[in-house]
């Protein structure tokens, strides 16, 4: 081997040697630039995970491995094409195998091409150096400092931990026994009315019903699945809610107010009577056989029968045309055909008994989907509340804070959010230029001390995730949910007075409608501004004593 | 002269030889003796500080020994005159029994020159002695004598007793190539001293090199290469020593007076020539000259009158320019 380089000669030989080094060192960066992208891409990751968790939202893994994989590509790329002058490659290597500048001076020499016998002595004397050494010795694969791979670490051990967490930086393991144990009943609860509703025998659209169940059924099991991470079983939750939703008919409560409508006109006659009764049980399909039976029968009416079945007819015609006039104009000409007693009594009631049929059975339908979303609505609420519940317990201190910075609040808006129902009734009274019968202050912190524990689990939690308007959606959902509650039976739903119309005097409901709303106010969570809104509101209503 | 000429590996014989020949002789400061053979060997001239008595004049009077040169010490005092030192015409006759006028050279006229307590002359002596080590030339009544060669000043100072001294002005400390401290002796190199030179019988040198080898050996050591990174990095080391330069480092901003000149540069460069080939190595490295800066730099900066002040000294700043230079 010394021969053969003695053969070559001293200048080849260190041009050798200035190569190997060279592709050492090329591959060096590779490797260091190849992690540096790396290290670069997880932290953008990391930092995006973060961000995403800012806004309660997961990351796919594609847009996740793009950052990496870009800027990798992007470093391996440049250092394929990073070629290091001849010069600055010598006293890299001198400084990494302390030649102590012997390559430095070798290079420079054999640029100025000198003869003296000191330069190849100089040559001779690096060579002999040089040759101790292997070009992996000045460049190592790995030399990435250790600093770097620190950084490395801990944005691959960010990432991973970003990735691994569930939303919210809690462990899954790491829900709280109540948190988990509302998850737990919540998933049983939406199993159940998967299973009832799927079981329900009342005519119903078929692709509706099933999909509806399915939802239920899919988000149950990932209840079931998820009890250690509340912020995954409230996203299910929200997933299960926009699919349901696609399924809700925005003229449900129109159909409904049309067939009570119909039911309620229905009444007024003895040939129909029994159309409404089924109708009013939630017969649809009693109901439109009753009405078929009817048309059957029209030839063995008398004259003033038939005129008085086509009255009700028509007033049913009236009623449910308002709100939907497909089934009103099919009701109009059935009772025309039955005044007439023409052959074509027969048909139109029978076409008319289809449209009240079809009519039940989406109204059915939209009940199942309203009563579906409502559960949904209902368990986000309550594993919503069982964390923050958890959250403000944990959070000790802080939460006191938190509590006495929105007690400090309310007392100085002279609001008394967290009264008791007892004392609903002066709530507002204390309002600055209201007149009211405390100090402002005074009320807002007997206020409370009133309900302590309300206040405790209401102004522990943060109020700036919500906003008017999900509010808004919050309050009409609670509403779908009473109607939707089995408790409020049809006849309630036929007592509901018209649009525009009171069937009571505000005085006799007023008291009860505002206690119900400073319930609902001391139960769930509103912010304190829209508090302020709903007090103004029964306010400006209240008709005295 | 004949010329001679010799391989890098006949220099580093031939130095090693002499440091080993002077080591007989002189005990311990080894770092002071490495300097005047850098010095000797670079062509330049070496000023020593330290106390009388720590055998300054047996060094130079070995090395003259070892090295076959003539060797003469002229010792300053106030009243020395340049002519006592270059040499003055003198009546003589001729074989023809005519009075002529006859050259009496002084004894500067010598290869290795001693001079002792250099700051005890007055500065028109001390004038006379640095024109005659710059230009290697005398010239007395409008003739020019050359020095023979190769020449080589070593002056001494005293740093104590300057009562009646003339310090050396700046100009002039910058013709020296290196200013050496002489530091005193250890216990033990006590100890060999009085063993050495009490004896019956004092300690002979063999001669090693002659005034033809040390001619060949200075030009070899300016043959030796040197890369560009190297003489970047003497010439930031310089520029760190001045005050002015934004880049110096605080402590030269802050206590500089003025900066290393350009022969500090080049003290700097054949100082680590020398010190490279006396190491065994064909080049100049950064060590080399970093070696070589407390000696080649430390008497051509000055320090201002706060610095004096403070105690800082021109090594204090050295070190902190070597600490601050980057390498590349």
């Amino acid at each position: 081997m010394r021969a053969a380089r003695r053969e070559r000669g001293p200048a080849l030989e260190l041009a050798e040697q200035l190569e190997a080094l060279a592709m050492a060192q090329r591959r060096q960066v590779l490797l260091r630039w190849g992690l540096r992208a790396l290290g670069a891409g997880l932290l953008i990751d990391a930092t995006l995970l973060l961000a995403a968790r800012q806004i309660g939202s997961a990351v796919p893994a594609v847009p996740l491995a793009i950052a990496p994989v870009l800027l990798m590509a992007s470093a391996l790329v440049g250092a394929l094409f990073h070629r290091p002058g001849e010069l600055a490659l010598a006293r890299r290597a001198d400084r990494a195998l302390h030649l102590q500048e012997r390559l430095t001076t070798a290079v420079e020499l054999r640029r100025r091409g000198s003869d003296h016998p000191l330069a190849a002595r100089q040559l001779a004397d690096t060579l002999q150096h040089i040759r101790r050494h292997r070009a992996t010795h000045a460049f190592p694969l790995l030399a990435i400092s250790r600093r770097e791979l620190a950084a490395l670490a801990v944005s691959l051990a960010a990432a991973l931990a970003l990735l691994a967490l569930p939303l919210g930086g809690e462990p899954r393991s790491g829900a709280s026994a109540p948190a988990r144990e509302a998850i737990q009943e919540e998933a049983e609860r939406i199993a159940a009315l998967a299973q009832e509703m799927d079981g329900k025998g009342q005519p119903v659209d078929p692709a509706s019903q099933a999909a509806a169940v399915e939802t239920l059924r899919e988000t149950g099991q990932t209840l079931r699945e998820e009890t250690g991470s509340p912020e995954r079983a409230l996203a299910a939750l929200a997933d299960a809610e926009r699919k349901l939703a696609a399924l809700h008919d925005e003229r449900a409560d129109d159909l409904r107010q049309a067939l009570a409508a119909a039911a309620a006109a229905l009444q007024s006659d003895t040939a129909t009577r029994g159309a409404a009764a089924r109708l009013a049980q939630g017969d649809a399909t009693g109901a439109a056989g009753e009405l078929a039976e009817l048309g059957q029968r029209t030839a063995e009416l008398g004259d003033e029968q038939r005129a008085s079945a086509a009255q009700a007819l028509r007033s049913a015609a009236s009623g449910a045309g308002r709100f939907d006039p497909k089934l009103g104009q099919r009701l109009a000409d059935a009772a025309d055909a039955l005044a007439a007693g023409d052959a074509q009594a027969q048909a139109e009631l029978a076409g008319a008994a289809d449209a009240l049929k079809q009519a039940a059975e989406q109204a059915a339908t939209q009940d199942l989907v309203e009563r579906a979303l409502a559960q949904v609505d209902r368990s986000r609420a309550a594993i919503g509340d069982a964390t923050l519940a958890e959250r403000g317990t944990t959070s000790g201190g802080r939460g006191r804070t938190t509590e006495q910075a929105a007690r400090g609040a309310e007392g100085s808006s002279g609001q008394a959010e967290e009264q008791s129902p007892a004392a609903g009734s002066t709530s507002g009274a204390g309002r600055p230029g209201e007149g009211g019968e405390q100090p402002a202050d005074g009320q807002g912190q007997e206020g409370g001390q009133g309900s302590p524990t309300a206040g405790e689990g209401t102004l522990a939690r943060s109020t700036d995730r919500f906003d008017a308007e999900s509010l808004r959606s919050r309050l009409e959902q609670m509403a779908a949910d009473d109607f939707a509650d089995p408790s409020f039976s049809a006849s309630d739903r036929r007592s509901l007075p018209d649009r525009g119309e009171s069937r009571r005097e505000l005085r006799d409901v007023y008291a009860e409608y505002r206690e119900r709303a400073t319930a609902v106010m001391q139960d769930r969570y509103i912010p304190l501004e829209l508090k302020g809104l709903v007090e103004d509101y029964f306010t400006a209503l209240n008709p005295g004593e | 002269m004949e010329e001679r000429t010799l391989t890098a590996e006949d220099f580093i014989a031939i130095a090693r030889a002499i440091e080993r020949e002077v080591g007989n002789v002189i005990v311990g400061q080894t770092e002071v003796v490495r300097g005047i053979l850098t010095g000797i060997l670079a062509g330049g001239h070496v000023l020593l500080e330290g106390v009388p008595g720590l055998g300054k004049t047996m060094l130079i009077r070995t090395l003259g020994e070892v090295l076959d040169l003539q060797f003469s010490r002229i010792q300053f005092t106030p009243d020395l005159m340049p002519a006592d030192i270059t040499g003055t015409t003198v009546i003589a006759e001729d074989e023809r029994g005519n009075k002529v006028f006859r050259f009496q050279p002084g004894p500067i006229f010598a290869s290795l020159v001693l001079a002792d307590e250099i700051n005890r002359a007055t500065p028109k002596t001390q004038s006379a002695l640095l024109e005659a080590m710059q230009e290697r030339r005398v010239t007395v009544a409008r003739t020019t004598h050359k020095l023979p060669e190769p020449f080589f000043v070593m002056a001494t100072q005293n740093p104590i007793e300057m009562e009646g001294t003339y310090p050396l002005p700046e100009a002039q400390l910058d013709r020296f190539m290196y200013k050496l401290n002489v530091s005193f002796p250890s216990a033990a190199e006590l100890v060999a001293i009085a063993g050495r030179t009490t004896m019956a019988q004092p300690p002979t040198v063999e001669q090693v090199a002659d005034g033809p080898t040390i001619l060949a050996m200075i030009a070899l050591a300016r043959e030796l290469p040197i890369a560009t990174p190297v003489l970047e990095y003497a010439a930031r080391l310089v520029l760190n020593t001045h005050p002015e330069n934004p880049e110096s480092p605080p402590l030269t901003r802050r206590y500089g007076r003025f900066g290393a000149s350009p022969r500090g540069m080049q003290s700097l460069v054949v100082g680590g020539r020398i010190r490279a080939l006396l190491d065994g190595r064909f080049n100049v490295s950064l060590e080399d000259v970093r070696a070589v800066a407390h000696p080649a730099l430390r008497h051509r900066l000055a320090v201002n009158f706060e610095g004096e002040a403070e105690g800082i000294t021109s090594d204090h700043i050295i070190d902190e320019v070597l600490k601050v230079t980057a390498e590349s």
